[in-house]
């Protein structure tokens, strides 16, 4: 079995996961202008209250609605309810950071304080593995492939055709503008960082089952590649984000097949190069026009 | 007071020496420059480790460490060299982390950097002895002196407080000069400033290279001491400690940063030894973090400012002709707080 | 300068404030006092209990009160009871060496038990006052210490990879290491590989891992080409559960999977246990570990005192078999002893007979806990104390020598138990 072919298999699993994150954090931040990194402790709720769900008997599909569910709950809660007041005071753009770090840090303790240190697992079958083109995947990762692809792809038809998705591309691109024609920014607002959080909720899931085990921290640990995919591909730019996804998944798996213990700083070594030739990622040429934007 | 709470009032003391350099540090590249080094606990730990190898000897692998770099530099070269170094390594993040022009991007590659160099050190061994780290660090003068245990510490307790007092007079004159107000305008207005023609990148740079030469002095510093290094002290977490403490002290100002490092660094870390333990183990750590989240949430809600604000600079006293009305700056512009820009 | 000086007012002021509330809050919570006095006398327990290795926090205390328990039970040491105060590392040499500092200025211990990986930096602060410290650190940095105060009652990580080396050597024909890059890859894996080369073996396979990550499929992919029959592995429970599901999932079964006393943590059994699942976990999971004799009379009298410690130890039972905790409990019954001995508790007086109790001097009684240690000093013998982990002979190095066994997973108490013990004249040469 050729080492390469197998390791592009997995790394399609690994960029499902994170292209599932990345694009819902690259959403919040084209709404919101903020960098949200309680994002992967929403991750961890999300995956604790699938986890719940299944525990009660119900299968992996339901868990998995319970877990979008949460993450669409907790997000639009945490942008009125903390995200908004800030703004509104004039806090600034990067003070924001210090706030999502707070919050960051109170939800990942408030979680471990509940949940306590033990590891919790989905109890699901695990199917037999799969051959396909030179790639070994089992029944779970090519849902997670599948729900992943789905899930873009409605997004992508959102954003693109109907009537919401033109006012949520208004808003990112000039709030004022969206607002003074007519546009109820605050409500498109809010759906944003419920589809977002929606997207949040599914990485963290298929993060999860993912890992086999989990526990009060997995989601946090995730962040900082989930934040490398957004930046290489332009934060605020969806499809951005998934080619960001695809780069820094497949390169850490690849690079797994050299430097096991280093597989994840290849990734970021990545993104750092990738910052030096275009440092607005690679989908803007400046930070000129998100900066008008961004009011 | 018996001697060993001598020893302990000593540790806090030098402790306190050391977070208050690491603050000056932090607040010259954030409360000043405004440029926010979420790779801060990475310089520190470059000068502890160098300050480190380069009095343990080269690495033989008698005492089973590994490590580049060993040497017995007398003191106080090591200290010298770790702050070099620091600069150094600023010098090289800056060059790239300091390309996006927007700040909340600037940490984040920050951030990343510093994830890179303590997965490095973790699994190449060769380099700092990976997980264990490097200890048996003897400390300077102590053979030579041939004091207690106590006079020692009183005597590095004086050492540390030689250096903290010159770091102040550096940073003092430095943010109270010309080049302090170039700094805090391009922090609250980057735009105008470089139409005016001032280029943002190099200032930045400057204060950044700065401060990661007084970051990695701390390091140096406080190695020397305590006698052992290892990825435990570095974790990423301890640059958002650094960030609290600047916050709640008040960003912009050294009394504020000071204020800040004795608070909580200080006070809030130790105080958690005190408490009573109830639950299960790691349940009041958990605890008394969430409420360390409520209090920056608090603190950035009530007093973005911090406890000690940065003092208001009125242009009217370089303009004493004008008078009142002209040139008198308004509370958003001016006055720096941790909230704005 | 006066502007310096009134500038610098209120920060001095707050600090000299704080730190005499912290010396007020010191001397109020000590309950105990050093060896001169009449009340309780305090047992320094300084491990992390926090952070990532806080289960070894929870480790040392159930091992220190199962002690304690004992020792006070039997009337304590001329009268005086143990006390157990806690202290933490945080896992960080900054924070280990202010708690060290607050353990000796507050509590004044008779005796310290700790800090495993922090002993670099505690243990001198705690010999310097002249106070014995136990520890159970595995850094081979104190294979040749030779401080009069310090004791190791746990085996170097040197000698756990030259166990696993000769075990991986004789039992398997393809053996693989695989680690994770923040445990004992360094320290347990060099010996490892030596000693598979001095027995005319190698490795198959031999990876570091980055530990946390969200998939390994690439890692495993090789190794399975490298078709071996078991993997030495030390990683910790998150990546381990991640590692082994997946592993299972593109092999279809595992290996043999020989991990260490730290792959027997309860932590790490949940963790992969839900993971791979129980009929897998006793099928193929085993450890070695430092070998504690099962039943016999020392650890039956353990075990009687761990279960009396359930309203504050979380689960005693999981503590049954760990080698650590036994360690702290044999290090404050061997404490108890030599303090009798000496007829005294002062730690200069009774460090010298720590030695003395658990040697094996010709004519000297074996006891099994210290009521009956207790008795047959006070009919004037000598005595040989014997552990809940088997003899403890210390070295010239005040390393007590321990064997090792070969473990398997018992579903009934949810945990590791020996199998075979490895002797140690297979370890050496």
């Amino acid at each position: 079995m050729n080492q390469l072919t197998l390791a592009i298999g997995f790394g399609l699993v690994t960029s499902a996961i994170l292209a599932l994150g990345a694009v819902g954090f690259t959403l919040q931040f084209g709404v919101s202008n903020i960098l949200n990194l309680a994002y992967g402790d929403v991750m961890t709720v999300s995956a604790f209250m699938a986890y719940l769900v299944n525990a009660g008997g119900a299968g992996i599909w339901l868990a998995m609605c319970a877990g979008a569910a949460t993450g669409a709950v907790v997000s639009v809660l945490i942008s009125t309810l903390i995200f908004t007041p800030f703004l509104r005071r004039g806090t600034s753009r990067f003070a924001m950071v210090m706030v999502s770090l707070a919050l960051a840090v109170i939800l990942q303790n408030a979680i471990q304080a509940v949940a306590g240190p033990a590891f919790r697992s989905y109890s699901r079958s695990q199917g037999t593995s799969l051959h396909l083109l030179g790639m070994i995947l089992t029944p779970y990762q090519l849902v997670i492939i599948g729900v992943a692809a789905a899930s873009l792809l409605a997004l992508h038809l959102l954003l693109r055709y109907t009537r919401i998705g033109k006012a949520l591309r208004a808003t990112a691109a000039d709030a004022e503008l969206a607002r003074s024609c007519g546009i109820a920014t605050e409500r498109v607002s809010a759906l944003a960082w419920a589809i977002s959080g929606a997207l949040c909720g599914l990485a963290g899931v298929t993060l999860a089952l993912n890992l086999a085990s989990f526990d009060f921290h997995f989601g946090n640990a995730f962040l900082l590649v989930i934040v490398a995919a957004a930046v290489f591909g332009s934060v605020g730019q969806p499809y951005g984000a998934m080619a960001g996804a695809l780069v820094i998944g497949m390169a850490s798996e690849l690079a797994a097949i050299w430097t096991p213990a280093l597989k994840q700083v290849v990734a970021f070594v990545i993104l750092a190069v990738i910052l030096l030739i275009r440092p607005a990622g690679l989908w803007r040429k400046s930070f000129v026009q998100m900066d008008v934007a961004a009011r | 007071m018996s001697p060993a709470y001598q020893y302990y009032f000593i540790t806090l003391l030098i402790f306190f020496g050391v977070n208050t350099i690491a603050c000056w540090s932090l607040n010259i590249q954030y409360g000043v420059g405004g440029v926010m080094n979420f790779a801060f606990i990475m310089f520190q730990a470059l000068g502890a480790y160098l300050g480190g190898v380069l009095t343990l000897g080269p690495s033989t692998g008698a005492s089973f460490q590994q490590y580049v770099f060993g040497a017995t530099l007398p003191f106080p070269l090591p200290w010298i060299v770790a702050a070099a170094a620091g600069a150094a390594l600023a010098w090289i993040v800056g060059s790239f982390a300091l390309r996006p022009a927007r700040r909340d991007f600037q940490a984040m590659v920050m951030l990343v950097v510093s994830i890179i160099a303590s997965t490095v050190v973790l699994t190449e061994g060769w380099l700092f002895n990976g997980m264990n780290g490097i200890a048996a660090i003897p400390k300077p003068f102590q053979s030579r002196l041939s004091l207690g245990e106590i006079q020692y510490g009183w005597f590095y307790l004086a050492m540390t407080a030689i250096v903290v007092l010159l770091v102040y007079l550096l940073v003092n004159r430095l943010t109270g000069s010309p080049w302090g107000r170039r700094l805090r305008a391009m922090r609250e207005h980057p735009e105008a400033l470089s139409s005016l023609g001032v280029n943002i990148r190099a200032e930045s740079m400057k204060v950044y290279v700065l401060g990661g030469a007084l970051a990695s002095l701390s390091g140096a510093i406080l190695v020397q001491f305590i006698g052992a290094w290892s990825p435990g002290s570095w974790d990423t977490g301890e640059t958002f400690l650094y960030f609290v403490a600047i916050i709640v002290g008040g960003a912009g100002n050294n009394f504020g940063a000071m204020l800040g490092a004795a608070l909580v660094l200080g006070v809030f870390e130790e105080s958690v030894r005190y408490l009573p333990s109830f639950g299960y183990a790691g349940l009041a750590e958990a605890i008394q973090f969430m409420l360390l989240g409520v209090l920056i949430l608090a603190f950035l809600w009530f007093r973005p400012s911090g406890l000690v604000p940065e003092r208001r600079r009125r242009l009217t006293r370089l303009l004493p002709a004008v008078g009142a009305t002209g040139g008198e700056t308004q509370t958003g512009a001016d006055r720096p707080t941790a909230g704005s820009t | 300068m006066e502007v310096l000086v009134r500038r610098l007012m209120p920060g001095l002021a707050l600090l000299a404030a704080s730190t005499l509330a912290v010396a007020a809050c010191g001397s109020s919570s000590t309950g105990g006092s050093g060896s001169g006095g009449s009340g309780p006398m305090n047992l320094g327990v300084i491990y992390p209990f926090t952070g990532a290795n806080a289960d070894q926090g929870a480790i040392g205390m159930a091992g220190c009160l199962t002690g304690v328990a004992a020792v006070n039970a039997a009337g304590g040491v001329q009268g005086r009871k143990f006390v157990c105060k806690s202290f933490d590392t945080k896992g960080d040499p900054a924070d280990a060496t202010s708690a060290a500092n607050q353990m000796m200025a507050s509590a004044s211990p008779v005796m310290v038990i700790g800090a495993s990986d922090d002993a670099v930096t505690t243990a001198p602060i705690v010999t310097a006052a002249g106070v014995p410290n136990f520890a159970t650190i595995g850094d081979p940095h104190f294979d040749h210490q030779t401080n009069q105060y310090f004791y190791r009652i746990t085996p170097s990580d040197a000698l756990q990879g030259v166990a696993l080396g000769y075990w991986a050597a004789t039992h398997f024909k393809r053996p693989a290491a695989v680690f994770t890059s923040d445990l004992g890859a360094q320290t347990s894996v060099p010996p490892l590989r030596t000693k598979m080369t001095a027995l005319g073996h190698k490795l198959v396979a031999d990876v570091t891992l980055a530990p946390g990550q969200s998939s390994y499929r690439t890692e495993i992919a090789k190794i399975i080409a490298a078709k071996p029959d078991a993997l030495v592995t030390e990683m910790d429970p998150q990546s381990a559960a991640t590692f082994l599901s997946e592993y299972q999932q593109l092999a279809g079964h595992l290996p043999i999977i020989l991990g260490t006393q730290r792959t027997s943590n309860s932590d790490w059994i949940q963790a992969v246990l839900g993971a791979i699942g129980q009929a897998s976990y006793v099928k193929y999971v085993k450890a070695i570990t430092p070998y504690v004799p099962p039943g016999g009379a020392s650890h039956s009298v353990y075990h009687h005192w761990l279960m009396t410690t359930a309203g504050k130890v979380q689960n005693p039972a999981q503590y049954d078999q760990h080698p650590y905790a036994i360690a702290d409990y044999d290090a404050i019954n061997i404490t108890a002893l030599a303090m009798t001995e000496a007829h005294s508790t002062a730690p200069a007086a009774y460090n010298k007979f720590i030695v003395k109790v658990t040697a094996a001097t010709p004519g000297a009684v074996q006891v099994h806990s210290y009521a009956e240690g207790l008795r047959a000093l006070k009919a004037g013998k000598h005595i040989q104390y014997v552990g809940a982990g088997g003899t403890l002979a210390f070295n010239r190095y005040h390393s007590a020598e321990r064997a090792f066994s070969y473990d398997n997973y018992d579903p009934a108490n949810k945990s590791m138990n020996p199998v075979l013990v490895i002797p140690g004249s297979a370890l050496n040469g």
